[in-house]
């Protein structure tokens, strides 16, 4: 008796202590997952920062004018915009 | 009873003693271990059911590090400034086998660093040397190529202004700590540093526009600088401002001096006759003079040792409209007399003219005006035409903006969502419609003829002043400027341009601002998608416009301009 109890508490205690090895592993594997998901995404953002304002460079006013000038397109002139009568441009509002 | 028996009971006694004892012991350890259980299991619980709020370590080394400083962009959110992690170039010379191989190589694919520079770096007896800082990712991957011992890299954050000297005296600059030092970045460093992003309300588009149509007159003209604001009608934000000549942001270390003020902000001029502007608002709203009243303007007018002249002199009786049409420095110079000097300074000060005026930048200059004791006759008549007070062109507009859009002035703005300071009402919806009509005056057949725009009516106000220096004024340096709206009947923008020494300091304001304005307001038009409603004098054919002009050349007034501008245009 005495020693079948004292077996159950052994092998309780141990199995407490594998879970909660098991569960303290868990828990660790899932924070460094975390950090890498974080360093990631900043990874992430970095790059975004970098194409963002790569874009910003390329699609510049002037070189925008510059790479228009070579395909001979023109400035909008004021007469190209015109006024569309009163009903026509609620129905755009409402479309949009 | 026999010993054998007495024996047995004693053991059994023991026995039974000895029994009690372990129970006890047993119970006592079962119960230690079931509170230890319970503890355990209630700990598991507590860590994995119930959040506890204890931070995470992960976060804490995240939120540890210094926020990226946040971006600036424009009104529609183009980037005009951000951070990014570059690459920089170091050299440990003791690492370095052979400085002659280093310093023939590297040129090669960094070209603005020379062999000379790199064996004076190399030759000291430092560890640590910087080669370049800021490589491209390109020139990184050309320098690792060369395969050099003793070369490495550094990461660090760089400011980067993807608009190069578009928006340069807007954005400002950072110094080597990327801390704000000029512009946006100076005023807003606190915001920027937290990691916020800071939206302007300038108009890249706009900016553009404005930038290479100053550029364009600035090359034309000759002037040693061009500068313009233009703000919002409606809610005075600023939507595009240029200083000209400038920089690239990215590289104002190799930029002169001159060139880093801002000169809308920064600097103050005497702002001429677009002065007069206010003057009459101020009549109008004061006096009730009617645009029909006369004034004598047939000779130079003596105040004590002083004589006021006109430069576009008419040598004789002008109305109040003709006066400011013709930008007459006598007329305006009795109207402010008849206003008198406590008025000026009143509607002065209402004008935000008298006080530092912040825009969202970190350098406001001071306005130069005479103190309140020294406000004396001469000083009220010549300030009513723009001299004797010096104001920054952002003053100059706002309070343009006031006197010709809604009669109140706003505090013109450049960061959207910024607390700016109380607007107020300084001129009645009356007064602003006859300024409008005076305005209109002045372009349709006045001085400033040249600041028309095909298809829109615009009004305005051009100002030539001599510049002044220690000695007194230069007859021969002009600043030119003009101010004007567009357009007239529906205000969407208001614009102010001056030009420093235009056509060797001889253009004035209708000559070399006033064609500015117009070639601007004209691209601004078409970019905004405001359609033109007028058949203005520009729409006319050649022959009509001859005849128009003719009208005008045969002296006659505005209201035969008018009537033959009528007649032209009701037979199209």
């Amino acid at each position: 008796m005495r020693m079948s109890i004292g077996v159950i508490f052994v092998v309780i205690i141990a199995a407490a202590f594998v879970t909660m090895m098991h569960v303290k592993n868990g828990v660790q594997d899932l924070k460094a997952e975390k950090h890498a998901g974080l360093l990631k995404r900043e990874s992430f953002q970095e790059t975004i920062r970098v194409l963002y304002a790569e874009k910003a460079y390329l699609a510049r006013p002037e070189q925008l004018q510059a790479f228009a000038s070579a395909l001979r397109l023109q400035p909008i002139q004021p007469q190209q915009v015109v006024l569309l009568p009163h009903g026509v441009q609620a129905s755009f509002g409402q479309a949009n | 009873m026999l010993p054998r028996q007495r024996r047995k009971d004693n053991r059994s006694r023991q026995q039974s003693e000895r029994s009690n004892g372990f129970r006890f012991r047993a119970q006592l350890l079962c119960g230690f271990m079931v509170l230890g259980f319970a503890v355990i299991g209630l700990r598991l619980i507590s860590v994995g059911l119930i959040p506890t709020g204890e931070p995470d370590i992960s976060l804490d080394i995240v939120a540890a590090l210094p926020a990226e400083r946040g971006n600036i962009v424009d009104a529609n959110g183009e980037l005009m400034a951000t951070t990014l992690t570059v690459n920089s170039l170091f050299a440990d010379p003791k690492m370095v086998l052979d400085i002659e191989d280093v310093a023939r190589r590297l040129p090669t694919v960094l070209h603005d660093v020379s062999a000379r520079e790199i064996r004076g770096k190399l030759a000291k007896k430092n560890r640590f040397v910087w080669l370049k800082r800021g490589l491209t990712p390109h020139q990184v991957y050309a320098v690792n190529s060369l395969g050099i011992p003793g070369l490495g890299f550094r990461e660090e954050k760089r400011r980067l202004y993807p608009q190069g000297s578009l928006a340069t005296h807007i954005v400002g600059r950072v110094d080597y700590q990327v801390r704000g030092m000029a512009g946006v970045e100076d005023a807003f460093d606190e915001t920027l540093a937290a990691g916020n992003e800071v939206k302007l309300t300038v108009d890249l588009r706009l900016q553009r526009a404005l930038h290479e149509t100053l550029a364009t007159t600035m090359q034309s003209t000759g002037a040693k600088g061009v500068w313009g604001v233009t703000l919002d009608a409606e809610t005075a934000d600023i939507l595009a401002m240029v200083s000209l000549p400038d920089f690239d942001a990215n590289n104002y270390g190799n930029a002169s001096p001159d060139k880093w003020l801002n000169k809308p902000t920064g600097g103050v001029y005497e702002m001429g006759s677009v002065f007069k502007l206010f003057t009459m608002a101020m009549a109008l709203e004061e006096k009730n003079i009617p645009l029909s009243e006369q004034f004598d303007c047939t000779k130079p007018l003596s105040v004590g040792k002083y004589k006021i002249h006109d430069s576009h002199a008419k040598n004789s009786w002008l109305t109040m409209r003709e006066v400011f049409a013709y930008s007459s420095n006598i007329g305006s110079a009795q109207i402010g007399d008849m206003l008198g000097a406590k008025l000026q300074q009143q509607y002065f000060a209402s004008l935000g003219l008298l006080d530092r005026l912040p825009v969202g930048l970190s350098n406001a200059a001071m306005p130069i005006v005479p103190s309140y004791v020294r406000w004396k006759r001469i000083q009220t008549m010549s300030m009513s035409y723009g001299h004797g007070i010096a104001v920054t062109p952002a003053q100059m507009v706002a309070a343009a903006r006031a006197t010709m859009v809604d009669g109140v002035w706003k505090q013109p703005y450049l960061v959207k969502n910024a607390a700016r300071m109380p607007s107020h009402q300084v001129f009645n919806a009356k007064t602003v419609a006859s300024v409008r009509e005076l305005l209109a005056d002045v372009v349709d057949y006045g001085t400033a003829s040249k600041a028309r725009v095909a298809g829109y009516k615009v009004g305005g106000k051009t100002g030539t002043s001599e510049k002044s220096t220690k000695g007194g004024y230069l007859k021969d340096k002009h600043m030119a400027s003009f101010v004007g709206m567009i357009p007239l009947n529906n205000p969407k923008l208001v614009t102010l341009i001056m030009v420093d020494e235009g056509l060797d300091g001889k253009g004035g304001g209708g000559v070399v601002a006033a064609p500015a304005f117009a070639e601007f307001s004209k691209k601004a038009m078409a970019l905004l998608a405001i359609a033109p409603t007028e058949k203005t004098f520009e729409m006319l054919s050649d022959y009509e416009q001859t005849s128009v002009k003719h009208a005008q050349y045969s002296n006659l007034e505005k209201a035969n301009y008018e009537a033959i501008t009528a007649y032209f245009t009701a037979r199209r």
